[in-house]
């Protein structure tokens, strides 16, 4: 790090509560240069993102900005002096255009009422757009666009306030592993211009392939800290953890191919899935994978028979036997279970016990006489899931709003193995999830499939699937356009047939 | 911080958060008969108080039904036309066969209004608010066609007595009232039945994907509180021993008012069916002490309406401060 940093944190400590969220970090970021900043969950990294954007103030230390002190009263004071932070959520407003969000709170107006000068905002918008190289109508809808453009729209809005430092937090992951590349370009480019970026993220590979320089936190001091060049993943991964993973994998009870357990014929979804068939295996961890928008979330709603899904055609049959799987009470009831993707909308129920979500699909299990529920057997029933899963919890009885994404996710794996599946449908179980949970849960996903049970697992992450599954299907637009299987489940094969819709 | 699992205290955050809310309704009620009998002496006489719990029986019956309605996401608005049509079916029938077949009858009333409403909102995807309300007018204008508009009296003895009558100086009613609680926490506290609808109204996807018929839950709730108002209808009718078909009018908001002040969510899935007793009875109060002091009869609903506003910013303002 030759020229000066732009930004400079000596000693800054900060504490919540009784707990110590930063414990004296050293940070610095130069211009022109993109720092990685790494950690897990409760490392300390979005305390101190919160501290540079203004929204909390350190309890100690100081931080500098060009050399004279800074101190932001609060966000708005950080974006006047150039501290722009992009937030993990696409914050836009999907009803209005592009332009509109480019320019939200910040339209040039016409003199006396104030009317907009929409033309003005589009022609604004578009040399934004050119600028960064990015090929978007200005007067289209945000609702219309896919995911990474969308990224880039926010990041453009970013610019808008001209920042000297821009702090990413998690740009990526909400996207596709095509779009992310799209994403990471737009990126060098804001760099190049000039700017200092930190950019925050769960995802390794790509830190390695952007940034200039990493600092990895662990419980609120910084472990490591240099240029990219002189560390490597191990490094990083052991710094993150203070251990070295265990990559050995569970060795899986070899799935017999004549063993089927649910096969699919011709299954449709009008405007959304087209004519799908595959067949399960007893045992077997089958990957289905493609872009955000491929069709991987529907194709798990339609088989567990979802409402929100209604299907045109298709056709069940488990063990060979032919099974409607009409509603998801009628799936529940044929050994199906199903992971949504979305945790905190479709998963937990945050203010219920955790002993109330483990129950949830059981509750006829503990009906007595007069429907009385017996509770004493429920509470031992939630015990042992949240033993049996390692599931971090200070009791059955806490609410699940209270437990940390890791731990929420494996409680939706105890809840649903309690059911009892032979098939069990996954949407996405590792995302937004920190490193040390994600392993935690690909070996419960491991040990799940050497019992014997089914498991399809739909997922966008090319290293689940990789890592996790004996075979492969493709989706390209609500049709499954390819089939990998044992030594051909490559990163690569999997990902020129998603882009590309064929092998 | 999300990732860092918060101490050992936690363990008794979530009963106690409960409980303590029902500490807090529980010390404004006192608090509320204190200052009315400080400023009203004829309050703790034993006329008006028995007056208060025989008169307060019929909301305590229909707020119970509201409760499982509410919690479940949904809303019921016309119980106070039930209430009146079972009165009047009731009436009309015991006159004409005797009270065992007339009372049984009328206890279909609700309970088949609510299968109707039931079906309406699941299967018609309306948001019950309107739906109920259609209901609503529908069972007035029944109420009206049974007693043809005129007071139907002369109700045999025997059934006058049940709601006239005192168990140990306590009015029937209020008795009967207290024992549809206890069923009513029974049954959200300890069925699968009560665990469900807290599940469909807190996230019906979730609760459809755990196997639960989130509609079937749903129209047992309105069934629910169509029964509470019918039998809460044939308690009026025996106390009162008369009924014209305009009784009960604006009974649901009221109903819905004390749910909300016993602190039970306007947007389903949180809630204690107990804490509703005290939302009735604060309501209750609130409108004797009114009456006592002589303040104009056209103040009352103002006032009513005032507490509403207060227990809904209280309520919203105390999340608030729990998310912090």
């Amino acid at each position: 790090m030759d020229a000066p940093p732009i930004l400079d944190c000596r000693n800054v400590a900060k504490a919540f509560g009784g707990v110590q969220a930063l414990r004296g970090v050293d940070f610095a970021i130069v211009p022109g240069r993109v720092h990685g900043l790494l950690g897990e969950n409760g490392a300390g990294k979005s305390t101190l993102l919160k501290i540079l954007a203004g929204v909390v103030l350190p309890d100690s230390g100081s931080i500098s900005l060009d050399g004279a002190p800074y101190r932001p009263a609060g966000t708005v004071a950080a974006l006047r002096h150039g501290v722009v932070t992009v937030h993990q959520d696409i914050n836009l407003i999907d009803s209005l255009t592009v332009a509109e969000n480019v320019l939200l709170n910040n339209e040039p107006k016409r003199p006396p009422f104030g009317l907009l000068r929409t033309r003005e905002m589009r022609a604004r918008t578009q040399k934004l757009l050119t600028a960064y190289g990015i090929d978007v109508d200005p007067g289209a809808l945000v609702s219309s666009l896919p995911n990474d453009v969308k990224k880039m729209v926010q990041i453009v809005k970013a610019t808008t306030w001209n920042p000297r430092v821009l702090l990413l937090d998690e740009p990526t992951s909400s996207l596709t592993d095509v779009e992310v590349t799209v994403v990471l370009r737009l990126i060098r480019t804001l760099a190049a211009q000039g700017v200092a970026l930190v950019f925050v993220s769960h995802y390794l590979a790509e830190v390695f392939e952007i940034c200039d320089d990493i600092t990895v936190l662990r419980d609120g001091a910084v472990v490591a800290s240099g240029p990219r060049a002189k560390t490597d993943l191990p490094q990083v991964v052991r710094g993150m953890l203070g251990r070295d993973l265990d990559h050995a994998s569970l060795q899986r009870a070899a799935a017999t191919k004549a063993d089927v357990l649910l096969s699919v014929r011709n299954l449709s979804v009008s405007g959304r899935l087209r004519d799908i068939s595959f067949d399960l295996h007893r045992g077997e961890i089958l990957g289905v994978t493609g872009l955000t928008g491929s069709g991987l979330t529907e194709l798990a709603r339609a088989i567990f028979g979802s409402e929100d899904i209604q299907r045109t055609t298709g056709d069940f049959a488990i063990e060979g036997k032919p099974a409607a799987l009409g509603t998801p009470h009628a799936s529940l009831g044929a050994g199906l279970a199903l992971l949504t993707n979305d945790r905190l909308r479709e998963g937990i129920l945050p203010e219920f016990s955790l002993l109330e979500n483990i129950c949830l699909p059981i509750l006829s299990r503990f009906s007595g006489g007069m429907g009385m529920l017996n509770q004493r057997r429920m509470v031992e029933t939630a015990e042992q899931c949240i033993k049996r899963l390692n599931v971090r919890a200070p009791g059955p009885r806490v609410m699940a709003k209270t437990l940390s994404g890791g731990n929420q996710q494996k409680l939706l794996f105890a809840k649903w193995l309690e059911t009892g599946p032979r098939i069990f449908l996954l949407d996405e179980p590792t995302i937004g999830i920190d490193i040390g949970s994600k392993f935690e849960i690909r070996r419960i996903i491991q040990e799940i499939a050497a019992a014997g049970v089914g498991v399809i697992l739909f997922s966008a992450e090319l290293a689940d699937i990789e890592t996790l599954c004996d075979r492969v299907l493709v989706m390209f637009r609500g049709a499954v356009v390819g089939e990998f299987a044992g030594p051909d489940v490559t990163r690569g094969a999997i990902l020129h047939a998603s882009v590309s819709g064929h092998i | 911080m999300s990732a860092i699992v918060p101490p050992a205290v936690s363990r008794w955050r979530g009963p106690l958060r409960q409980s303590y809310g029902l500490i807090q309704a529980f010390a404004v009620l006192i608090l509320l008969v204190v200052v009315i009998s400080l400023l009203s002496p004829r309050f703790l006489s034993t006329i008006n108080i028995t007056n208060l719990m025989a008169q307060m029986s019929v909301n305590l019956i229909v707020a119970a039904g509201m409760t499982v309605v509410m919690i479940g996401g949904e809303f019921d608005i016309s119980v106070g036309s039930v209430v009146a049509l079972t009165a009047a079916v009731s009436a009309t029938l015991m006159k004409l066969y005797g009270i065992v077949p007339g009372v049984a009858l009328s206890l279909l009333v609700g309970p088949a209004l609510g299968v109707v409403n039931g079906i309406i909102v699941t299967r018609g995807r309306i948001p019950s608010f309107i739906a109920t309300l259609g209901t609503m007018m529908m069972a007035r204008s029944l109420a009206f066609v049974t007693t043809g508009g005129r007071v139907v009296a002369d109700l045999p003895d025997a059934f006058k007595a049940i709601g006239q009558g005192q168990t140990f100086g306590i009015p029937n009613p209020f008795l009967i009232a207290l024992a549809t609680y206890a069923i009513g926490w029974v049954l959200m506290t300890r069925t699968a039945f009560g665990k469900k609808v807290y599940a469909v109204g807190a996230n019906r996807t979730v609760a459809m994907l755990s196997g639960i018929r989130a509609d079937r839950v749903k129209i047992m709730s309105l069934v629910i509180v169509g029964l509470a108002s019918s039998f809460a209808g044939n308690l009026l009718l025996s106390r009162i021993g008369a009924i014209q078909a305009d009784t009960a009018r604006g009974l649901e908001f009221e109903v819905i008012a004390a749910v909300v002040i016993g602190g039970t969510s306007l947007y389903g899935g949180q809630g204690n069916i107990l804490r509703t007793i005290i939302g009735v009875i604060i309501i209750a109060l609130i409108r004797n002490f009114l009456n006592l002091s002589r303040i104009d009869i056209f103040w009352q609903d103002f006032a009513t309406g005032a507490i509403i506003v207060v227990a809904v910013l209280l309520d919203a303002l105390q999340k608030r401060i729990g998310r912090t």
